[in-house]
C-alpha cells in the first residue's frame, strides 16, 4: 500500500503541475487542500479527471470528495477499495 | 481638461531576453523554447509561487513581464484600488483554446481538463496579475490585430479621465506556439523621478526600438 501511494503522490505531483515540490516534501498524510499543499478548487475537478483517466475510476457522489482528497493515503485508499469491487 | 500622464517603466520580453527600459536584464540563449525560457526567467525571480507553474504559456508571458517590471517599481506605495491593467494582443487565447480542442477531439479518450480549460480566455492574464500582486482596479483586455499605440494611448486616456485610476499596467501580451512578445508599461499620473509624457507617437517608439533616445 506504500509503495503504491509514493507512486500515486508522484503522479499528482506531475498531474497537477506543481513542479515548486519534491516528492519527499509531500507527506502521505499531510493536507492536499487548504493550508497543506493549498490545492484550489480547479486542482479538485484536475483531480477527479485523473481518478477516471488512470483508475477508471468515478467519483459518483461529489460529498465524497472532500474526504477522499483529504491526503495521498485517502486516495490511494479509495483507489484500493475500488478497484477490488 | 485632460490629465497629463507618464510612462515610468516599461518591460519587454522577446527572443529569450527581457529588457527594462531598454536595457537587457536576463537572456537565456540555451533556450530551446519558450516554455524551458520562461521557466529559466521565473527561477531567475527567486520566486515560490506554485501557481506559476500551472499557469498556460500566455499568463506565464503576461506574469513573468509583470514581475520583472514590478521590481522596478514599489507597489506599497501605490492604492491598489486605483491601479489598472488594461492589455491587449491579436491571438487571443487560441494557444490554449487549440490545446483545449485537441484534448476533446478524440471521443474515445475524452477527459477535459479543467486545469487546461480555465485558461481559455485571454483576461484571464489580468487575474493572475492582479491576485498575486492584489490589484483591484479597473481592468480590460482588447484583442487588436496589430499592436496599436493609437488605440492604447486612446484607452488609457479615456480611463484615466473618466475613472478614479491613477496608475496603469497597460500593454501588449501576444503568444501563439513558439511565437511570442511582450510589452509592458507602467503609466502614473504623478511619477517620481524620470518618466516619458504619454502619447502614441512615445508607445509606438518605444514598441519598436525598445529605447527612447
Amino acid at each position: 500500500m506504500e509503495a503504491f501511494a509514493i507512486k500515486l503522490k508522484e503522479q499528482i505531483i506531475t498531474h497537477l503541475n506543481l513542479e515548486d515540490l519534491e516528492p519527499d516534501e509531500v507527506g502521505l498524510d499531510d493536507p492536499l487542500f487548504g493550508e497543506g499543499l493549498g490545492l484550489d478548487s480547479i486542482d479538485a475537478l484536475e483531480l477527479i479527471v485523473f481518478l477516471e483517466k488512470e483508475y477508471g475510476i468515478k467519483i459518483e457522489n461529489p460529498e465524497e470528495g472532500k474526504q477522499i482528497f483529504e491526503s495521498v493515503n485517502t486516495i490511494a485508499k479509495f483507489i484500493e477499495e475500488h478497484k477490488k469491487s | 481638461m485632460k490629465k497629463s500622464l507618464y510612462i515610468t517603466q516599461y518591460c519587454h520580453i522577446q527572443n529569450n531576453c527581457i529588457w527594462i527600459n531598454g536595457e537587457p536584464i536576463f537572456q537565456e540563449g540555451d533556450s530551446e523554447n519558450f516554455s524551458s525560457f520562461i521557466k529559466s526567467a521565473y527561477k531567475n525571480l527567486n520566486q515560490k509561487y506554485a501557481k506559476f507553474h500551472k499557469m498556460d504559456p500566455l499568463c506565464k508571458l503576461g506574469y513573468i513581464g509583470s514581475e520583472y517590471l514590478f521590481q522596478q517599481i514599489n507597489l506599497d506605495e501605490i492604492d491598489k484600488r486605483k491601479t489598472a491593467v488594461y492589455l491587449s494582443n491579436s491571438s487571443s487565447s487560441l494557444d490554449t483554446d487549440l490545446k483545449h480542442h485537441n484534448s476533446i477531439a478524440d471521443l474515445e479518450n475524452y477527459f477535459p481538463s479543467p486545469a487546461i480549460f480555465v485558461y481559455t480566455l485571454p483576461n484571464i492574464v489580468i487575474g493572475e496579475i492582479c491576485i498575486k500582486n492584489k490589484i483591484q482596479g479597473e481592468n480590460a483586455f482588447y484583442i487588436f490585430e496589430n499592436f496599436l499605440a493609437v488605440k492604447q494611448f486612446e484607452q488609457l486616456e479615456m480611463l484615466f479621465n473618466t475613472t478614479n485610476t491613477k496608475s496603469c499596467l497597460g500593454g501588449w501580451v501576444e503568444l501563439l506556439d513558439e511565437t511570442y512578445e511582450s510589452f509592458l508599461y507602467w503609466i502614473d499620473e504623478n511619477p517620481n523621478g524620470e518618466a516619458i509624457p504619454l502619447s502614441a507617437d512615445h508607445l509606438e517608439y518605444l514598441y519598436t526600438t525598445k529605447k527612447l533616445l
